[in-house]
């Protein structure tokens, strides 16, 4: 038995997975042109490596959706809100993976002073720099990246999806690294042995940023931190209205919250629960997002001492 | 992007004569009119004669003379690889070690050797893309000869 997400957002999470599904498409097809033009250039074969591994945020994501909408059961009472938690942490170590491999692997090519081998390949009876073909492949794995990532992006934000916004920033990696390989590759053609590793050098500083940016968000959401902004380490500004609100609302009560997947989950400490609680009406930004506030619990002032505050 | 065009246009005239090598062995050779060639001296009369056939043609290509000395394998292809040396050619194992350290370019012909067959080929220093296209054109074509 599936449990349904809210309404607000089952038409934006059907189109999200629907490019998920034309992303792994796309992908594949890229890896595939690329491996057959790979050669022994090193930024080809970054490119390729990069390529594959930014297939994961893809698949976790399409995990991560299937289980959210099961219903929670006798061993996972809970449910399953929290798989979209450990999706991000494994699409956060993928993308910081990209970036440090994409770092060791330019760095090592310029201090082995690696020159590339790129020789001519027959083709239709004539003779072709092969660097012709890998630039070629290389422009191709760059647009279907570009347009792809664009389209995640405003969906993760109205999602308050965090790993469907790392795949977003894998998808701008891919064609950074795609077009550093196209100026390695050109850099090579005019006898710069260096310009691969160099370019490589440059984007992978930023890929690295990006998912070391993404592991700290990820941790903090693990380790039960205050609801970071999408994309950001700084709190969530949604989730800041909302705890001024409750502080408001319960006086003398201590309001912590924290975020579990895409919804945000509130506990006042030292007050007393008010009857009929609506959550929708307490939401304190647009009513479209009110959907993010998932649960508000109550610890009574006389059981406070227990919950091991100081 | 009013300079796009531009920048496709001296991208496109810095692209001409493309592959270059990074140091700069084909330009090296057609100015100074002269190689410098390895022998690996091993084999029969047929690779000698496949070895110098295919030299020939380098030089002819090139309009350039070629300096040749013989010795034993490992000397040679540690000097191409250090840039002592233009060119290396004799028979080398299918899966030869120095595959990786130097560039091999495809076989002129094949024969029987101790350990099974060997091919004989000319290697290159790695990443010279201008001399080593060269070198695979004049591979090919000698390799094709009667």
């Amino acid at each position: 038995m599936s449990r349904p997400f809210p309404a607000e957002i089952e038409a934006d999470l059907r189109r999200a997975v629907r490019l998920e599904y034309w992303t792994i498409g796309w992908m594949a097809s890229i890896v595939t042109v690329m491996g057959l033009v790979m050669g022994s250039s090193q930024a080809m074969r970054t490119a390729w490596i990069e390529d594959v591994l930014s297939l994961i945020p893809t698949i976790v994501f399409l995990v991560a959706v299937r289980f959210e909408r099961k219903e929670p059961s006798r061993l996972f009472p809970f449910g399953y809100q929290r798989v979209h938690s450990l999706a991000f942490l494994i699409s956060a170590v993928a993308l910081s993976s990209v970036g440090a491999l994409l770092l060791l692997e330019s760095v090592m090519t310029l201090i082995r002073q690696e020159h590339a081998t790129v020789p001519p390949v027959r083709l239709f009876g004539q003779d072709l720099w092969q660097g012709w073909l890998m630039v070629a492949a290389l422009l191709y794995s760059v647009v279907p990246p570009v347009i792809l990532g664009r389209m995640k992006l405003p969906l993760a934000r109205r999602l308050q999806d965090e790993v469907l916004h790392t795949d977003a920033l894998m998808q701008k990696a891919d064609w950074m690294t795609g077009l550093a390989g196209v100026a390695g590759v050109i850099g090579l053609g005019l006898g710069y042995w260096w310009a691969d590793a160099a370019a490589a050098t440059v984007i992978s500083f930023s890929i690295l940023n990006d998912g070391v940016t993404a592991l700290r968000i990820a941790t903090a959401e693990l380790v039960d931190g205050a609801p970071r902004k999408l994309g950001g380490t700084e709190m969530d500004p949604e989730a800041e209205l909302l705890m001024a609100k409750l502080e408001r609302q319960y006086p003398g009560g201590r309001v912590r919250l924290r975020e579990t997947g895409r919804y945000l989950h509130a506990e006042v400490s030292g007050a007393e629960p008010d009857r009929g609680q609506d959550l929708k009406a307490l939401w304190p930004g647009a009513p479209d997002r009110s959907w993010r506030l998932a649960q508000l619990s109550f610890v009574p002032p006389d059981k406070e001492a227990r919950t091991g505050e100081s | 992007m009013k300079w796009t065009p531009i920048l496709c246009a001296a991208l496109l005239a810095g692209c001409g004569g493309m592959p270059k090598d990074p140091e700069r062995t084909l330009e090296r050779v057609q100015a100074s009119r002269t190689f410098s060639v390895g022998l690996i001296a091993a084999g029969g009369p047929a690779v000698a004669d496949r070895r110098h056939a295919f030299v020939r043609r380098v030089a002819e290509a090139t309009g350039a003379r070629p300096a040749i000395e013989e010795g034993a394998a490992e000397p040679l292809l540690a000097r191409l690889e250090r840039g002592e040396l233009d060119l290396v050619v004799g028979a080398f194992a299918p899966k030869s070690p120095w595959a990786r350290q130097v560039t091999l370019l495809p076989p002129l012909g094949e024969q029987a050797g101790r350990g099974g067959p060997v091919v004989i080929a000319a290697a290159a220093r790695n990443g010279e893309n201008g001399w080593i296209a060269l070198l695979h054109r004049e591979a090919r074509a000698a390799a094709a000869a009667p």
